[in-house]
């Protein structure tokens, strides 16, 4: 055993992790090797004092300070129950639905500007989400863009970027969820949710 | 339940006697840790007003989301992993500010650290002389490099096991003891540097 590997496992036996065979061989080496014996010696020295005469006290009033602070965090914990944070997750999924809200609200006035101006403008035809070059599909999407409900799985989609777009008084209505309306063993995880 | 019948109870026990609303208990379990934790959190801040308020505010924690532990762990792994966690937030503010780079007395920092200790001539009490003990430890650990320190202070100040040390600080346990050995090789330099021939007449 070398002195490296002597002084990994004097620290693995000071916390009681070497095992007997290799405290055996720790102890052999510790008989022929003075430096070691004595980096043994002053750790355990050390470490002695740093667990008892070099042990700092908490101040006097520090159970009377905790007190008062525990009090006081209880006081505002009940003052001010949106620190729980189960409220703070309910004020997070409150914010994330208006987001949503309003990307929804956003999106259909998008789609009815495009609606009521399609055609008079090369940059608003179809879904606008056209790669320049491409030829209009009426799909919403990438070109290459696969359907992942055949069947007709994808009115909204289909309907928006039609000839027409959406009509006026349709806005608002089925604009949301994909609404279902093929077979019943094509239902994904969309349709459920 | 008073304080006196709480005193034989394991730390398990004590918190679940908090989550039943038995405030007498935490009492006990603050008195069984606040000197190590005090120190644990004193070593790593080295500032003793900011141990105090962190080492309280520690407790706060563990007292107000008594009802989140969980007996997988011990209460003695959850308190200091908490109390590690404040910790690691001081220091990443302290980093942020230019105020927190202004080198400590007894930081690594600092490579001269003069020993601010009362004239051993006129040390005769006791009282001098564990001051000066006091110090000279700090100043011992204060110059174990900072990364070191989290397992090394957890393993002596916590008694955590290289296990739930690795829990504590997201270390792989081999580092954890490879960590530890180091701390320990720096902090006997240290040790003899400071103390050097006293050494064994100190203990």
């Amino acid at each position: 055993m070398n002195c490296k590997r002597a002084k990994e496992n004097i620290s693995l036996f000071i916390d009681g992790q070497l095992e007997p065979a290799g405290q055996a061989r720790l102890n052999e080496h510790l008989e022929i090797c003075p430096d070691c014996s004595s980096y043994l010696d002053d750790l355990k020295a050390g470490l002695a004092v740093l667990h008892g005469e070099g042990m700092e006290d908490p101040p006097e009033n520090f159970e009377w300070n905790l007190r008062r602070k525990i009090q006081l965090a209880m006081t505002q914990r009940e003052s001010f129950p949106l620190e729980d944070r189960s409220d703070r997750r309910d004020l997070w999924r409150f914010g994330l639905s208006a987001a949503a809200a309003l990307l929804i609200m956003l999106s259909g006035g998008t789609l009815w500007y495009q609606s009521q101006f399609s055609g008079q403008s090369p940059g608003l035809t179809g879904t606008g989400l056209q790669v320049s070059g491409e030829e209009d599909t009426g799909r919403v999407g990438r070109p290459g863009w696969v359907d992942p409900l055949p069947g007709g799985a994808m009115p909204v989609t289909d309907r928006i970027g039609g000839a027409g777009g959406i009509p006026a008084s349709e806005m608002g209505r089925d604009y949301g969820r994909p609404q279902h309306s093929g077979p019943a063993d094509s239902l994904t995880a969309q349709d459920l949710n | 339940m008073a304080i006196h019948s709480h005193e034989s109870l394991s730390d398990e026990d004590l918190i679940l006697q908090v989550q039943e609303g038995h405030r007498q208990a935490f009492d006990v379990l603050v008195g069984r840790y606040k000197n190590r934790l005090y120190n644990f959190i004193l070593k790593m801040v080295r500032d003793p007003d900011l141990a105090e308020e962190i080492t309280q505010d520690t407790f706060v924690r563990a007292y107000i989301h008594a009802d989140k532990y969980r007996t997988i762990a011990r209460f003695s792994t959850w308190l200091y992993t908490i109390g590690l966690n404040l910790v690691r937030n001081h220091m990443r503010r302290k980093k942020r500010s230019p105020i927190g780079r202004i080198p400590m007395v007894g930081s690594q920092d600092g490579d001269k650290v003069e020993m601010d200790l009362p004239d051993p001539g006129h040390g005769a009490d006791r009282e001098v002389r564990d001051r000066e003990m006091k110090e000279r430890v700090a100043q011992v650990v204060a110059k174990i490099p900072q990364h070191y320190l989290e397992p090394f202070l957890l393993r002596e100040y916590g008694d955590l096991s290289y296990e739930e040390i690795s829990a504590a600080t997201g270390l792989k346990i081999g580092t954890v003891r490879s960590r530890i050995n180091r701390a320990r090789s720096h902090f006997r330099e240290n040790w003899v540097t400071r103390f050097g021939g006293e050494a064994d007449t100190l203990v």
